[in-house]
């Protein structure tokens, strides 16, 4: 049941006033949102006017469903780790003034969280009715000890092994996942090898491009599930958990009438197949709040280009930008709590594909809209 | 626009010997280099005429040609291409008008050329095209995507005066060819898309499509260009039930495989039997379904059998289907028509005979290949990636009934599978290379 709109209350440590202008700035809420899930949690009003702290009105927000969506969407998209609907929910109130939105901020697990903008990660916390920014000790000990050292541990293998690759020098698109858990997968399960020969098990479609659809028997090696040699896309499955799927560089050119163009909806759907298969891997053998790190590495993409805009009109119109660093690299691996991504897959890549966008200096408004507003799905029409 | 003006438009080497008009699709196809070769024969004065339904990409193809020519040093003023088909035309042009109409500058040391697309707009064009042959005017090739109005007015002029050469929509090979970077062969970039297969299937060999993303506005295109124009357009003028033909192609790709029953489809259609074999060939003549007899050792056992019918593509397959690809039954007659497109291909580089065979109800084979050599390979299709054993058990009985020498099970998993007395070939190896596969090498 929904709380009545709170007319006449103050502001308080679970409790902040926006008035209906703050739809324009969703940064603010994003920021208020983030200060809760770093804090006790509490609810966020949109659409009350307030003086001194106090609710005097209601501002009307005109579509309020359309706002709803709108504002879920960018908070989904700024906040990290992702938020999933348990710990922040919207809903619309109206209670004969007009619809107001309430965002629901619950307790969160997998702290710190940080709203991203231009200029980096914002790490805030909510103390009283005040937003302060988080100091690097808040940072260090937001999550508790044990989970944050099996978090340093995990982020520490996967950045050594992202140096493993980077010190080969082959062109090379690279993916890697390791749980912050202690992990024992059976890699001699039958179903682990469907996974990688048929895309339909894990989601993936038939004729999409994806990391399961490989032509030879998978084999058994040492501690891990590997894609033959003969194979140029790899994929392989540790009995740590540990996942990694690769491809050389040139599986993501397509056909575009200039060299070493990578074609986006190909990117994108190479992605996201990983998280699914992810996904399908890690059922049943990690828990939903256990975290995941996710590295994404691209190396020698030097002079590849990459077109704002999804195919279709206009496309080949766009300005292309030109990758001028040596290798993609993420700054700090992603993680996200394997619920993110047992319920969420494709919103999970989406946030990888998002930071290769911002790669190659391309906003978020021209990333190709494949992804469905509401579910978050990858989409592609069959 | 008069027609010297057209000429000048439509040959811009004549005015820059530089110019090439299709720089953009530097890909080829398998008969490309065939006719290119063709062509620079000039001990050989036949003609060619390229036959096949809209969209395969005729016109490319001779664009490509003129391209080629040029490059290969044939004199610009040399060569002329027209496409009788520019809606630029307002009065009929004939085709020795375009012939006539010789620019400045030609080389007599060589010879003229001349591309001709979409010919059967050119009013008595089979007349010209004989008498063009005889009198060597150049070496010519000819499309047009109407078999049956060339065959009806040119057969006997044809003989021995030009070759009617098919071509059909694209084959797996060459799908990956378009989908490859300019210095990569089909095997490397089948490597780095494993599952190029399942494209294939799903759009088809139309190369406009193929790079498409969007496979529902495929498959609508599909309908739009090829069950609207191409009926409508290509069999108009032949006094036939145009909506009645156009229903009845629609039924055949739904069905397509299926052994066809005129007298079942002339009742469905309130026609008669006879006019529906008729549009039935007339749709073959076009190139959009193909008929494939059931095999007798006898030759007229076969003749007193009805043939099954399939669509000339996987893609139009998909396009008409009334349920999505994903249903079992439409995935199975996608398959079929996959691999019979490629059987064609092999039966006729072989001269071998293709059919299928039936003995009762429970034994038959989707396909049989009787090549000139005698060996007789009995082919089975399954879009099922895992083989049962009772369909190779069948495959065995059915081909020990039949005698054949071979039995291939293509199937629709990613792995060749051992099944005893029987090959196994997943589907993606037997497109890539259907030719290494009936021969029983690894291709």
């Amino acid at each position: 049941m929904s709380d009545p709109i709170p007319l006449g209350k103050k502001e308080g440590p679970r409790l902040e006033f926006k008035g209906a202008d703050a739809l324009k700035d969703p940064e603010k809420i994003a920021r208020e949102v983030v200060a809760m899930l770093n804090a006790e949690g509490g609810k966020v009003w949109i659409g009350l006017r307030e003086e001194d702290g106090r609710a005097v009105a209601v501002e009307p927000i005109a579509d309020p469903e359309s706002e709803k969506g709108r504002l879920l969407n960018y908070l989904v998209d700024t906040i990290e780790p992702a938020i999933s609907n348990s710990m922040v929910n919207i809903e619309v109130q109206d209670q004969g003034q007009g619809a107001v939105l309430g965002v629901l901020v619950g307790p969160a697990v997998g702290k710190p969280y940080a709203f991203l903008r231009k200029t980096g990660r914002h790490f805030v916390v909510r103390v009283g009715d005040r937003i302060r920014p988080m100091t690097r000790e808040e940072i260090f000990h937001a999550a508790d000890p044990a989970t944050s050292d099996r978090l340093r541990t995990s982020v520490s293998k996967t950045i050594e092994e992202r140096k493993e690759v980077l010190a080969k020098g082959e062109e090379l698109f690279w993916m890697h996942f390791e749980p912050a858990v202690e992990v024992s997968l059976d890699i001699q399960d039958a179903r682990f090898e469907e996974f990688l020969q048929n895309p339909q098990v894990t989601g993936n479609r038939a004729s999409g491009w994806n990391f399961s659809q490989f032509q030879y028997r998978p084999r058994i090696r040492q501690d891990r599930l590997t894609t033959s040699s003969e194979e140029l896309l790899k994929a392989e499955i540790r009995r740590d958990g540990g996942l990694v799927f690769s491809a050389p560089l040139e599986a993501f050119y397509w056909k575009g009438r200039e060299e070493n163009q990578i074609w986006p909806p190909l990117l994108i759907e190479y992605i996201v197949s990983a998280l699914r298969l992810a996904r399908a891997i890690y059922q049943g053998h990690v828990h939903p709040g256990d975290a995941v790190i996710v590295d994404l590495l691209l190396t020698r993409l030097r002079g590849w280009i990459l077109r704002p805009g999804a195919p279709g009109v206009w496309f080949a119109a766009n300005r292309p930008r030109t990758f001028t660093d040596d290798d993609f690299v993420l700054p700090q691996p992603l993680v996200f709590r394997f619920e993110e991504i047992e319920s969420e897959p494709d919103r999970c890549g989406y946030r990888l594909v998002e930071r290769f966008y911002e790669g190659f200096g391309i906003r978020r408004e021209d990333i190709p809209n494949l992804f469905d507003a509401q579910s978050g799905r990858l989409v592609f029409p069959e | 626009m008069i027609l010297a003006d057209l000429l000048q438009d439509q040959n811009p080497w004549w005015r820059d010997g530089a110019i090439r008009r299709v720089r953009g699709y530097p890909v080829r196809r398998d008969l490309q280099r065939e006719i290119l070769s063709r062509v620079q024969r000039l001990d050989d004065r036949r003609a060619i005429v390229l036959l096949g339904p809209r969209q395969v990409g005729k016109t490319v193809l001779l664009l490509q040609l003129a391209d080629d020519l040029l490059t290969a040093g044939l004199p610009p003023q040399n060569l002329t291409y027209f496409d009788f088909s520019d809606d630029r035309i307002t009065v009929e042009v004939m085709a020795h008008e375009v012939v006539e109409a010789q620019p400045v500058g030609v080389v007599p040391e060589y010879p003229r050329v001349f591309l001709l697309d979409e010919i059967r707009s050119a009013p008595k064009w089979d007349l010209w095209l004989k008498r063009a042959v005889d009198s060597r005017v150049g070496r010519i090739v000819a499309t047009d995507s109407a078999a049956r109005l060339l065959r009806d007015g040119s057969q006997e002029s044809g003989q021995g005066r030009w070759d009617e050469l098919y071509i059909e929509g694209l084959s797996f090979r060459e799908f990956i060819r378009l989908h490859a970077s300019p210095e990569e062969d089909e095997e490397a970039r089948l490597r780095l898309a494993p599952n190029l297969h399942e494209r294939y299937l799903a759009l088809g060999g139309f190369p406009e499509y193929v790079l498409s993303e969007d496979f529902p506005e495929v498959r609508r295109r599909l309908r739009s260009d090829i069950a609207e124009r191409a009926i409508l357009r290509d069999l108009s003028g032949l006094g036939v039930d145009l909506a009645r033909i156009k229903d009845l192609f629609v039924y055949l790709l739904q069905d397509s495989g299926a052994e066809f029953n005129a007298e079942a489809r002339a009742r469905d259609l309130g026609a008669d039997p006879r006019s529906v074999r008729e549009w039935v060939r007339l749709l073959n003549d076009s190139l959009l379904v193909f008929p494939l007899d059931r095999f007798a050792r006898g030759a007229t056992a076969g003749l007193r059998s009805k043939s099954k019918i399939f669509a000339a593509d996987p893609g139009l397959v998909t396009a008409f289907a009334s349920f999505p690809i994903q249903d079992p039954t439409v995935r199975a007659r996608v398959f079929e028509a996959a691999v019979f497109r490629h059987l064609r291909e092999v039966a006729r580089d072989r001269e071998a005979r293709l059919g299928y065979y039936r003995q009762r109800e429970d034994l038959e084979i989707d396909f049989v290949l009787e090549d000139p050599r005698d060996e007789l390979v009995a082919i089975e299709v399954t879009s099922n990636p895992r083989l049962r054993a009772d369909k190779i058990e069948r495959l065995r009985r059915a081909a020990k009934e039949l005698g054949a020498d071979r039995r291939i099970l293509i199937h629709g998993g990613v792995l060749d599978e051992q099944a005893e007395g029987v090959e196994t070939i997943a589907i993606q190896r037997f497109l890539f290379d259907p030719a290494a596969c009936l021969q029983g090498g690894e291709p």
